[in-house]
């Protein structure tokens, strides 16, 4: 399936898109009526308001021990992110069923441009990366914008004992902030990414009385996806190198760097382009992220032997010739394949 | 003096290995642990000496070519206990016998050892496409014994990283 030409049509105009977007959520969440804010969650309620919750199942009011129960939530949330939050911990810590929608509808997430944020005592803290992703069948818009900070930055421009590659690589590893402009980030998860410290855009206060109550998760699909790409993709680090070595051009880490139109719309081809099997996980993720990871390294070795052993000069023969189906279970049975697996591998691995 | 026994089986079954009419080429890998720090894992920190047994505990590992060799299938079947309703045996599922010789010997350029749980490729052709299929090292046994020994390995067949065609790009999954 190819990606979603809309998605990245037009790199140029994104960030103004990205800005209108942020700037209209912002809007509409200082003008919601319905927000639980912290003072309320605290004790200081007023039943008169009416809020509802969907704790326990059901859409009902909101009464004294839901309050409780979300102060208990919000604790415990907190805890979950003391220290931080990675890459590897965001796709760990969220939930199949977004995992799953990361994998089937999102095909691509491409940097589009990166910049050095300076906190409050004016020194550059952290590199903000702007991704474009594709948005999922259903939505409304043909592409969403999520934005990571990275925190190793900082370390990766002051340290010059380290090539900028292997701080790319370094960077993609350490702590990370993000947020996306999707609704389920919006309604379900900024709260948590708030209380966790390590939300990246407009913070959120209210607690998702509806739609999470029990702060389950992490991140939606698109940041997923984004987080899958800083994990593995070898183009997200060869971005944060360029933006790295950008930064220590001009030694403070500041400065702007953007992907161009051609390159990225070449990335998200290969993206798009990638076999969507998967689901033959065994449950275990570690192992399983280790077969990956075997196969692909795999997959990109070639290897030229010094001499071609005999047995392999055989079964290539073999497997060229449909009439040779007898003499190759043969062969295969002494590599305990089963004749099917020997049939499939080499006669219908070749169509 | 009697390693020179073992010594020289070793030197022909190389001979033997590199020749034979069934013995086929093979990649060796090799895990590598991806920590650098030895009190954190992940990003949390170790229990104790937990998380650190052996490289199967690590969850931040890559895989490393180590180099080819040959591989030559022994046999199939060893003797193996019987289940009390003597209707089926146990251990025989999927364990095979290998003679691997890597193409370089230890001491020259490239020369390594294969090792307990390094994972062969062996490969069904010739050429960069050649389909692949995968075995785990399970064991190395020993079948003389004198130093410096006469190795074979015992593997279990793992066709779930078989790589039908290496052409392909890789299934995409968030994992």
């Amino acid at each position: 399936m190819a990606g979603d030409p809309r998605a990245i049509s037009r790199l140029s105009g994104s960030a103004a898109e990205a800005r209108s977007r942020a700037r209209e959520d912002s809007m509409e969440r200082q003008a919601a009526p319905n927000i639980l804010n912290p003072n309320e969650v605290s004790g200081d309620y007023d039943a008169s308001r009416m809020l509802m919750t969907t704790l326990g199942g059901e859409v009902r009011p909101i009464t004294a021990d839901d309050l409780a129960q979300f102060r208990h939530n919000a604790r415990v949330a907190g805890r979950r992110f003391k220290g931080g939050i990675t890459a590897r911990q965001v796709i760990d810590m969220s939930l199949k069923k977004d995992r799953d929608r990361a994998r089937q509808q999102i095909n691509m997430a491409v940097p589009s441009a990166a910049r050095g944020v300076r906190g409050s005592n004016r020194q550059v803290e952290s590199l903000e990366v702007r991704f474009i992703t594709n948005a999922g069948p259903d939505s409304d818009v043909h592409r969403h914008h999520v934005t990571v900070e990275f925190t190793g930055y900082q370390t990766a421009i002051a340290s010059g004992a380290e090539s900028v590659k292997r701080a790319a690589a370094r960077v993609r590893k350490e702590g990370v902030r993000f947020d996306c402009d999707c609704g389920r980030h919006r309604y379900w998860f900024r709260y948590i990414a708030t209380i966790g410290r390590y939300n990246a855009g407009r913070p959120e206060t209210g607690f998702p009385k509806i739609r999470n109550p029990k702060l389950n998760g992490v991140a939606c699909k698109h940041v997923l996806r984004v987080m899958s790409e800083i994990e593995g993709g070898s183009a997200v680090q060869s971005f944060l190198a360029r933006a790295i070595e950008k930064g220590r051009q001009s030694e403070d880490g500041s400065g702007h760097i953007r992907q161009r139109q051609k390159e990225a719309e070449k990335l998200a081809e290969k993206q798009a382009k990638r076999p969507k099997g998967g689901a033959t996980g065994t449950g275990d993720r570690d192992f399983d992220r280790s077969r990956r990871a075997l196969r692909k390294q795999s997959r990109a070795t070639t290897t030229k032997p010094k001499r071609t052993a005999n047995g392999s000069r055989r079964m290539q023969a073999l497997g060229g010739n449909d009439k040779a189906r007898d003499a190759l279970v043969a062969a295969a049975r002494d590599l305990g394949l089963t004749p099917e697996q020997a049939v499939a591998i080499l006669q219908g691995g070749k169509g | 003096m009697l390693s020179n026994v073992p010594s020289g089986i070793n030197a022909m079954a190389r001979n033997v290995i590199i020749n034979h009419p069934n013995a086929y080429n093979c990649e060796v890998y090799r895990r590598r642990v991806g920590r650098t720090s030895a009190d954190e894992a992940g990003g949390s920190p170790t229990m104790g000496g937990m998380m650190v047994l052996s490289s199967e505990d690590e969850d931040d590992i890559r895989w490393e070519l180590v180099g080819l060799g040959f591989a030559l299938p022994g046999e199939q079947f060893q003797a193996s206990s019987m289940m009390d309703r003597r209707d089926a045996n146990n251990g025989y599922a999927d364990e095979l016998r290998f003679l691997i010789e890597p193409e370089e010997m230890i001491g020259d350029p490239g020369g390594f050892e294969v090792l307990k749980r390094d994972v062969i490729y062996v490969l069904l052709g010739e050429g960069e496409n050649a389909p692949k299929v995968a075995y785990e090292i399970v064991d190395v046994e020993a079948a003389v014994n004198v130093p410096p020994f006469v190795t074979r390995y015992v593997v279990n067949r793992r066709d779930d990283l078989d790589i039908a065609d290496p052409a392909e790009a890789e299934d995409d999954t968030i994992a």
